[in-house]
């Protein structure tokens, strides 16, 4: 029973994560095609899409939040390793399943941090651009510093489980 | 209170949480102490859709990613040596040469040494150039395209700072020109000292090698002459150069399939998600940090000890060195000079030649060690101790540093072009 439910959410964050790998291509795939297309429009017609560029910048802001959360999922962020190279094994590994806990539950407030900007931007009714809300753009954050928490703290517990263990594998 | 969480910080920092995680908690942090809600945050973080720029740092991340699978950087060592070989060291010059090229169009070091390195190593060790001289100019070389279009961490300098990027790039080119003659003259001078024999030109060889790249060769002529003749800006030139480098690469050398697209647009895009997040994390907490009104506190402890703008400028280069050794050069940008250009600017250091004097500084403090990430690559990549890049860079960073107090101390290099008539 337990197994089976384990199974079914392995294969559902497998999907997630399939999913959220096809957004990101298809969404940067779309950008280099308008990016590309403006330009020759500019150059050829004098022209371009009216609401072209700030379409582009909003992909921008997806790419940047999706491709945070696959960082997230490889463990590439950006960070001082000063210290923790030069740690033995099962050190580093509980110094990063500390780490990680801290990452989630300052995801836990970015989240919260955004469903309020949500909420604001839905009461004020702003645009993004053409008939887009800004709200219905900024879903991307929750669910962008969600998925970074969630990866976070499954990191957290895998390393935790480890250190705890006191073995590598 | 401020001062507890702010060890706290460092601390965490330091034990390796993403840079990400630790400059929101500040900014998260800093706004509930002064008690302004936190949805703040994310309005700053909203920024990074309202910055036109930002659209030339997925586009060239890409491109540079896509470069870095091809044949291109082969393609590109082989028009070098055939044009620069015959003179005395001339193959390290054609490394110096194109891995500056290279790292301006992929705008990381660490790509370079990894992209580049495996090429141009063998084929120094296969001229018998001494050992320790090949590995710490293929570890070192690396970080002399910062300066030149369409270098990403220029890019980030001018969003961060709201400099004219057009100006930032007319900027670097002296001072590139600078690092690229020193480091040559070094590499000259060992080929002539080690006798190596210098290979002779055949004409044959170089019309065959600029044939092989030529539909790769007009790219960086015409992203050059576009962005300084201000024909394009930044974020068109970038999208010129991923359209044109896969049409080049995928459909006309059919060097990346089709079908590892969608692999090299991932991996772009985690390099591309890790730094912006920052961005606008650090958006952030810069906004707290000018609304506090940090940079003025500062700048009047500062004055009390420093009065000169060489000795500031001196503390600033060593500073940066430390930084850029601890820190990767696109978060040391977006947390560091928020910080510090207001005081620069104080000392009456024009922006844009701060710009220049951050990203050399940065650029040599990856290849410093004890730390410095790009000796770690190269050990990684070459599969050589650390402790021997070390001593292998060692007569590389002496050049680069004096390059770096050239620059520094002489502000014309940089801003003679971009204001005619001198500072």
């Amino acid at each position: 029973m337990i197994r089976a439910l384990s199974g079914c959410l392995k294969k559902g964050l497998w999907l997630f994560d399939k999913l959220e790998y096809l957004v990101l291509v298809f969404l940067l795939t779309v950008m280099i095609t308008l990016a590309f297309l403006q330009i020759f429009l500019r150059i050829f017609f004098a022209t371009g899409i009216l609401w072209g560029d700030p379409f582009l910048r909003h992909l921008v802001l997806w790419i940047a939040l999706l491709g945070a959360a696959m960082a997230t999922k490889e463990g590439k962020h950006i960070n001082i390793d000063v210290i923790s190279r030069t740690l033995p094994d099962r050190g580093k590994v509980a110094i990063q399943a500390f780490t990680d806990l801290f990452s989630t539950c300052v995801c836990v407030f970015l989240i919260q941090a955004s469903l309020k900007f949500i909420r604001d931007e839905y009461q004020a009714g702003t645009f993004a651009f053409l008939n887009i809300p800004t709200w219905a753009v900024a879903v991307i954050f929750p669910i962008a510093f969600g998925l970074i928490a969630l990866r976070f703290a499954m990191s957290g517990l895998r390393n935790g489980t480890i250190a705890i263990r006191g073995s590598a594998r | 209170m401020i001062f507890l969480s702010g060890i706290l910080t460092v601390a965490l920092a330091l034990l390796g949480t993403p840079l990400f995680i630790i400059i929101s908690a500040s900014a998260l942090l800093s706004f509930y102490l002064v008690g302004i809600d936190s949805s703040i945050v994310v309005i700053e973080m909203y920024r990074l859709a309202k910055t036109p720029m930002l659209i030339a740092i997925p586009l060239f991340a890409f491109a540079g990613y896509v470069l870095a699978e091809s044949q291109a950087p082969s393609r590109l060592v082989r028009v070098s040596r055939a044009v620069l070989g015959w003179l005395p060291g001339g193959l390290a010059v054609v490394v110096i040469l194109a891995c500056t090229l290279f790292t301006a169009f992929t705008g990381a070091s660490g790509v370079t040494i990894i992209a580049l390195g495996g090429l141009l190593l063998p084929a120094l060790l296969s001229e018998k150039y001494p050992e320790k001289f090949s590995l710490g100019l293929v570890t070192t070389a690396g970080s002399l395209g910062l300066l030149l279009p369409p270098s990403l961490p220029l890019i980030l300098y001018g969003v961060v700072t709201q400099t004219s990027i057009d100006q930032l790039f007319i900027a670097g080119i002296v001072p590139s020109a600078l690092l690229v003659l020193l480091l040559s003259l070094f590499s000259v001078y060992k080929g002539v000292e080690t006798q190596i024999p210098s290979s002779r030109i055949t004409v044959r060889e170089v019309i065959n090698a600029i044939r092989a790249a030529k539909w790769e060769l007009p790219l960086p002529a015409v992203i050059l002459a576009g962005i300084y003749s201000g024909f394009f800006a930044i974020s068109e030139a970038a999208a010129i150069t991923a359209f044109c480098v896969v049409v080049v690469e995928v459909a006309i050398y059919r060097d990346v399939r089709l079908g590892d697209l969608p692999r090299i647009m991932q991996k772009s895009m985690v390099l591309v998600g890790g730094i912006l997040i920052i961005l606008g994390a650090a958006l952030a907490l810069t906004n707290y940090i000018i609304d506090a009104e940090v940079p003025m506190k500062l700048l009047n402890f500062l004055k009390v000890h420093i009065e000169s703008r060489l000795v500031f400028l001196i503390m600033l280069n060593i500073f940066l060195l430390v930084v850029g050794c601890m820190i990767d050069i696109f978060s040391a940008l977006v947390v560091v000079v928020p910080l510090i250009s207001p005081i620069a600017q104080a000392y009456g250091i024009h922006p844009v030649h701060l710009g220049i004097i951050f990203l050399v500084n940065l650029g040599i403090g990856y290849s410093t060690p004890p730390v410095g990430m790009n000796l770690f690559i190269a050990s990684f990549r070459f599969e050589r101790p650390v402790l021997k890049l070390y001593m292998a860079s060692l007569p590389f960073l002496v050049i680069l540093l004096l390059a770096l107090i050239i620059i520094t101390y002489v502000p014309s290099l940089s801003l003679f072009l971009v204001k005619p008539g001198g500072p």
